[in-house]
């Protein structure tokens, strides 16, 4: 196929999209990459010899995975109770948890991490008032607890907009379809699994994605509650990856950090993409 | 005149007024063309600090102006949170300011990646430096050249004391003052009657998670006679048993003499002071900057309360480490730095020698010219430690600066290579299990060492 001159004139329209892309995208992937590959493989030697690179890894897999699952099985859960009601009620009470949402994380954070104090918490205080607790418990300091409520809080936080990519997916559903399967007197269960999820695949799939490299890159929510700890507990490579660039000033090990966390990423992105890919053939067809 | 003598005359001034307009003209020309004074800008960036600040350095930069028509000092606030991303990017991408006024903590890496310039190579620096308490300018002091002009400092270990909860515990002398604690057997004993007396309030509340709070903690290590590194060799030096003892007690306050909570470990510095200023702690631990906090949040508190530096470890219940013991650590936290980027070096210094040697260092704190009066800030020059507001506010410390024990050995924060990483990534891991009862202290201070030895080895 060869360009003529109309061609070329309308690929020079992308240029202005173009540009900021390759300059703040593609660019520092490259760069970070040549930083990466300095002199190597030494910092990913460096990297990989770290315990608290290794459990952090270990950490936002897990996180990643309990946390996206959890939060993509909510809110689909949220987004059929609240579109199976002829009540505006829970359209308004998902508007108003998008408040959640627009509020900035670190002002979330903060909340949160004051909220669950041992001594100031309201959470604490709720607790003891109930009798349920004798003392206060430092949920934020607390090995057990901490890495539990990092994969709550960013739950949390991303429930609303997903529940909304939810409702507004099952209200495109042509609504022929459920009325066929209310007049067929289908029950509840049936409707959910043979015509909602289906016509929700594609979202959900991207969703999924979506969830899974918030989970991954989220850094706000983790420093300003628990700072990664206790004992590295809810350290993950984002938070690490700050650390060591611009605290510990090891730009090199950052780099080398970062390049495998994207490495992974796309690993897991094309892999999940492919396990769908059925899903995907549906949509180009 | 006939009229061709008209026409003449006429002809002639027309001339005249052509030729004067035309000299004008030119002159003017000339005259504009003439190069103006030139203006260099300055850049000047302030990472943190507190309202007050914020008022007092742009009304500085103001009256620097006004005094130097061919100096502009531009001033801009930056995040304290963020000031090393700042600045290592600004560097990168060639767009540093001149100046900015930051921490020590970090000016081993910041010299030793080439941001700064040494201050000691320009004129007058001896005039500059003569202002300062000998202790305090030392601790801008990197490898043999001094590299910033501070402000004030901040210090660490200090202690605040609810002066209404110890009255109430009867810890008091004779004439009624509240008893000080001086050693760590008397805030073990100060801290239970306290709590006794006064139900709902801790004896004794200090802080564990964060980077701060392990400054805290690294204080009170060095005045027990504890070291990062060995003077000598060098080398890390985390298993003394100066360390393990700071832990070791923070350990025994929180299970065995259960004047402090569990909670400390999700306790940051500010939710410390916090809790003190609210009646929650009898005492507590923090810098010499619980009154910026009080300012800052503008909040009143319902009794009377003073700060001392903490208490030292006598060595009878606990061991001491074998170095040297110091009063404090000190972190001035608003030193003006010059980057090595500038284009501008001569004007940025002409900047600070103004500041330093017209009294505005002086005059930074209770009694600062712009009105709002500056809390919390230690004194740095002589000046300041005379300013009568300071000396009422500070009753206790003005009393050991006068005694000469307020910078007894008093040494700037430890700086090396590796040291962030020490204090954010292990040391609190190290604590937090002494605290949590997972490890002994000798377990987690063996395995810090392993850590620090690791890190300062591969620097």
């Amino acid at each position: 196929m060869t360009m003529n001159g109309r061609d070329l004139f309308g690929y020079l329209w992308l240029v202005p999209a173009a540009f900021p892309i390759f300059l703040f995208l593609i660019y520092p992937i490259f760069y970070n990459a040549v930083l990466a590959f300095q002199g190597f493989p030494k910092n990913f030697l460096l990297a990989f010899e770290d315990p608290v690179f290794q459990i952090s890894l270990r950490n936002s897999l897990l996180f990643a995975l309990t946390g996206a699952t959890l939060t993509l099985g909510l809110a689909l859960l949220i987004a059929i109770i609240v579109t199976s009601r002829e009540s505006s009620f829970g359209m308004w009470a998902i508007i108003l948890t998008l408040l959640v949402w627009v509020t900035p994380e670190i002002v979330t954070a903060i909340t949160w991490s004051w909220m669950l104090h041992s001594k100031f918490g309201i959470v604490n205080w709720v607790l003891i008032w109930a009798g349920l607790l004798e003392r206060g418990i430092p949920w934020l300091g607390h090995p057990q607890y901490a890495p539990i409520l990092i994969v709550f809080l960013i739950t949390w936080r991303l429930l609303p907009f997903l529940t909304l990519l939810f409702v507004c997916g099952i209200l495109s559903i042509p609504a022929e379809y459920l009325e066929a399967a209310k007049v067929d007197g289908l029950k509840f269960r049936y409707i959910v699994r043979y015509i909602l999820i289906p016509a929700l695949r594609y979202p959900i799939i991207i969703a999924y994605i979506l969830v899974f490299v918030w989970f991954m890159n989220d850094t706000a929510m983790i420093m300003a509650t628990t700072g990664g700890g206790p004992f590295h507990l809810t350290e993950t490579v984002a938070t690490l990856i700050y650390k060591t660039g611009f605290n510990y000033f090891k730009f090199e090990v950052a780099a080398a950090m970062s390049f495998t966390q994207f490495l992974i990423l796309l690993v897991i992105c094309i892999l999940f993409l492919h396990a769908f890919r059925k899903y995907w053939w549906v949509v180009r067809r | 005149m006939n009229k061709s003598g008209i026409t003449k005359l006429q002809a002639i001034l027309i001339i005249v007024v052509v030729v004067i307009a035309a000299a004008g003209g030119i002159a003017y020309y000339f005259l504009t063309q003439q190069k103006p004074v030139e203006v260099v800008e300055i850049v000047y960036w302030e990472f943190g600090g507190i309202g007050s600040e914020h008022i007092y350095m742009p009304w500085l930069c103001e009256q620097f102006n006004k005094e130097h028509p061919n100096i502009k000092v531009k001033w801009e606030h930056k995040s304290w949170m963020e000031k090393r991303d700042i600045l290592i990017s600004s560097f990168i991408t060639g767009t540093a300011p001149d100046i900015v006024s930051q921490d020590t903590g970090s000016l081993g890496d910041f010299v030793e990646m080439g941001y700064y310039v040494p201050l000691d190579t320009f004129p007058d620096w001896e005039k500059v430096k003569a202002i300062f308490v000998p202790e305090v300018i030392e601790t801008v002091k990197y490898k043999d050249h001094y590299w910033g002009v501070p402000t004030y400092f901040d210090g660490a270990p200090f202690l605040a004391i609810n002066v209404d909860a110890f009255k109430k515990a009867g810890l008091v002398d004779a004439e009624g003052n509240i008893l000080i604690p001086t050693t760590w057997e008397e805030l073990i004993e100060y801290a239970k009657k306290a709590q006794e007396a006064n139900p709902g309030m801790y004896g004794f509340l200090f802080p564990v998670p964060t980077y701060n709070d392990m400054v805290m903690f690294e204080a009170i290590v060095y005045q027990n006679g504890g070291r990062w590194l060995d003077p000598e060799t060098g080398k890390p030096v985390v298993d003394d048993p100066a360390w393990k003892s700071v832990a070791q007690l923070y350990h025994d306050l929180v299970h065995v003499y259960k004047v402090s909570p569990e909670g400390v470990i999700d306790t940051d510095y500010y939710k410390c002071i916090m809790a003190f200023l609210q009646g929650k702690a009898a005492m507590a631990l923090g810098l010499t900057w619980f009154r910026c906090i009080e300012s800052e949040m503008n909040i009143t508190t319902p009794f009377k309360w003073v700060s001392t530096l903490f208490p030292i470890n006598t060595g009878k219940t606990y061991p001491r480490g074998k170095y040297p013991t110091v009063s404090m650590i000190m972190d001035p936290t608003t030193t003006f730095y010059i980057i090595s980027a500038s284009k501008h070096r001569e004007e940025a210094w002409e900047f600070i020698k103004w500041i330093a040697l017209n009294g505005y260092i002086d005059r930074y704190g209770p009694d600062a010219p712009t009105g709002v009066p500056i809390l919390g800030r230690a004194p740095a020059t002589y000046g300041q430690w005379k300013n009568q507001k300071w000396r009422e506010l500070e009753p206790y410390l003005t009393k050991l600066y006068e005694e000469g024990k307020l910078f007894q050995g008093a040494q700037g924060i430890p700086t090396f290579r590796g040291i962030i990483e020490l204090l954010e990534k292990h040391l609190p891991d190290a604590v937090k299990a002494v605290i949590l009862e997972y490890k002994t202290a000798d377990e987690a201070f063996r395995d810090l060492q392993r850590a620090a030895e690791k890190i300062v080895g591969a620097e």
